[in-house]
């Protein structure tokens, strides 16, 4: 199975949307967006079954402090995907189990040693939701970790999911309603970010202080059908944000959410009427993620998300662990 | 929550035929012949909402070097997975109730292996029990494990088309040849059996403790079956399997025997066990390659469980030390 660099938009592009795997993290211009925005080196690579091109993979290199690193997605920190790595073909959903296993462990050994050609000493892949068998990459020397996210099945009639939320999260939406509340779409990405900075900030430096806002005026820019900014106005004052990411029949809660207080919940009003809207324009899940992080959990569960299992790749050689243990030693140095 | 030891085996019982995560190893003749072989002290705890009994949890406690370590199930015997049974309340809950009752569940068990007092903590789960977050948040490596399940709700025809065509090919040319299952009642001819066959392939039988399973075939004789695999009077492959509620788990079996005769066997009972209105037929060792040849040609789906690990250095040592010290 010959592994390619694949230099042709329309091709890759076409690929992304047939796969089943494709999200719009994979599309071209929004893997350009992430290399300019990161600063790091993007390797689109192709894997070739026979002719058919049957997997493809989004590859970012960087070297730091002299280790070279590999990542698909780049760091939550500086982009905020929550996942990349592997797209695969129709065809390769086609084939029987053991062809497709066969498959599967031969796409995930010949990318494995393209990359290692560049001789990594940390590789990282965060595998979409759907991708569960990390056998191959077990066999390969890398770890997998465990991870979670939450998605709201939007097939169900509106009153189901509405009849699934928590008691007191229904009451809270109805209490909200009462209120001038008026959900309008922004393209004010400065705006948000600063929304998003005043929510966060005692969590300290998030994506949102380390990144440029203008990364996310360039992608509401480039998929203005796909990734949509709203506001949340209470009269005339902006009390809340979403920036919500539609792809295919799958819908994202991105980014947003930040605490306000105001009396009332305007975070669970606005997650309704995303749920409403989203179900409306034929979105068949909404994925609200943050499953990992214990202190959103509570919220997060309110209205009754599948909980789903992914994946995090990670390939350490031993000069990068080496590297990360001094590392934290000199930190508790310095903070002593 | 609260947390109570269980000595009554017909409450225990009951309770885990109604668990949808109970299985026959939960079943208390079963923990008993694992406390007996494994030489570990079994711990059979309930822990209970208000008067309703939630959660079974069978521990099994062992000293190593004096530190005392708890396993679910205990190393060295044939046991894959075991952990939590749940109670049938668990799944009907919405989401956020369940994290409540998990995070609420862990908590409870957390400080009675505190008590104990255990520095090495491992527990393999039962399929289909999907958060492991609570582990994680508190202190546990999470590994996953993987099964191969074939869904016998499906029209016989579904599944055989689904299959790869190599074995469709092998099975039909076994049936030619008119092979045929048949089941040995007496375990010390069929460990003796085992013996020959895999000494054959140049291999140990897989099972380190004959006695264990001796007993465990006695304990429950409508669940647990060894089966010869005939070619005319010769016995070329052998299976030990289990039925519990609706499962059918092909439990130990061949993979060195070759892919015919391990498929035939597989189909042979595909088709019993759903004539028998049976909904899943399980084949364990999806996470070995060699094993995993027969579960990916039936085309069968792949589900998981997790195995949770917690040590600090000196349960790391007497694990190693008991580990080496058991055979496996």
């Amino acid at each position: 199975m010959p592994v390619e660099l694949i230099d042709d938009p329309a091709r890759w592009d076409g690929f992304i949307d047939e796969s089943a795997d494709g999200t719009l993290f994979h599309k071209w211009e929004f893997l350009r967006i992430l290399e300019k925005y990161t600063g790091y080196q993007l390797f689109r690579y192709g894997v070739y079954r026979g002719e058919d091109l049957i997997s493809v993979i989004p590859v970012f290199y960087t070297k730091s402090i002299g280790l070279k690193l590999i990542y698909s997605p780049p760091p939550t920190s500086s982009v905020n995907i929550p996942y990349l790595g592997f797209a695969t073909s129709p065809l390769f959903g086609r084939l029987g189990g053991f062809e497709r296993e066969e498959c599967w462990s031969q796409i995930v050994k010949e990318f494995r040693d393209e990359v290692m050609k560049i001789s990594p000493n940390y590789m990282t892949i965060g595998l979409v939701p759907g991708i569960r068998d990390v056998r191959p990459f077990l066999r390969n020397d890398c770890d997998a970790d465990l991870m979670y996210t939450y998605i709201i099945d939007l097939k169900p009639p509106l009153i189901s999911i509405w009849e699934g939320i928590d008691r007191y999260c229904r009451k809270d939406i109805r209490a909200a309603a009462k209120y001038p509340l008026v959900m309008r779409r922004s393209y004010d990405a400065y705006k948000f970010v600063e929304l998003m900075r005043e929510g966060l900030k005692k969590l300290g430096g998030t994506f949102y202080d380390r990144q440029s806002p203008a990364y996310i005026e360039e992608i509401l820019r480039a998929f203005p059908d796909n990734v949509k900014l709203f506001f949340l106005y209470d009269g005339d004052a902006l009390i809340g944000a979403n920036l919500v990411c539609g792809f295919k029949k799958r819908c994202i809660g991105w980014m947003g959410n930040t605490t306000t207080d105001n009396g009332f919940n305007a975070n669970d009003y606005m997650l309704w009427e995303i749920i409403k809207a989203a179900k409306q324009e034929g979105y068949e899940s909404l994925e609200n993620a943050g499953a990992d992080e214990k202190r959103l959990n509570f919220a997060k569960t309110k209205f009754n998300p599948d909980l789903v299992p992914c994946f995090n790749i990670t390939k350490k050689d031993i000069i990068y662990k080496t590297a990360k243990y001094a590392n934290r030693k000199l930190e508790k140095l310095v903070r002593f | 929550m609260e947390v109570k030891r269980i000595e009554d085996k017909d409450l225990w019982d009951r309770s885990i035929e109604t668990s949808p995560y109970g299985t026959l190893f939960h079943k208390w003749d079963f923990l008993k012949i694992m406390e007996k072989y494994s030489g570990c002290e079994l711990f059979t705890y309930g822990i209970y909402r208000k008067e309703e009994l939630s959660c079974q949890f069978p521990l099994f406690v062992k000293s190593s070097l004096g530190i005392k370590m708890a396993f679910s199930p205990p190393p060295g015997l044939p046991v894959t997975d075991l952990g939590f049974a749940m109670g049938p309340v668990y799944d009907k809950l919405k989401q956020r109730r369940k994290e409540t009752y998990i995070n609420s569940i862990l908590d409870d068990m957390e400080a009675e292996i505190k008590k104990i007092p255990a520095k090495f903590v491992h527990i393999s789960t039962v399929n289909g029990f999907v958060d492991m977050r609570p582990y994680k948040w508190n202190g546990y490596d999470v590994q996953m494990h993987y099964t191969y399940a074939i869904d016998l709700n499906r029209p016989l025809e579904m599944i055989e088309e689904g299959m790869d065509g190599e074995l469709k090919q092998l099975i039909r040319a076994a049936e030619n040849r008119r092979l045929s299952i048949r089941p040995e009642p007496d375990f010390d001819v069929a460990f003796r059996t085992m013996r020959d066959l895999y000494g054959r392939q140049g291999e140990a039988p897989p099972i380190a403790i004959p006695a264990f399973l001796k007993d465990a075939a006695a304990a429950f004789p409508d669940n647990i079956r060894i089966d010869y695999l005939y070619d005319g009077d010769q016995i070329v492959d052998m299976a030990v399997n289990y039925r519990y509620k609706d499962r059918f788990v092909l439990w130990i079996w061949n993979a060195g025997a070759g892919l015919q005769y391990s498929g035939y066997m597989a189909w042979e009972y595909i088709k019993v066990n759903k004539a028998k209105g049976l909904c899943t037929l399980e084949i364990p060792g999806a996470s070995l390659k060699m094993s995993s040849i027969l579960g990916s040609k039936l085309n069968a789906s792949l589900v998981y469980n997790f195995s949770i690990t917690k040590k600090d250095l000196i349960g790391g040592i007497a694990e190693k030390f008991y580990r080496n010290s058991v055979k496996t």
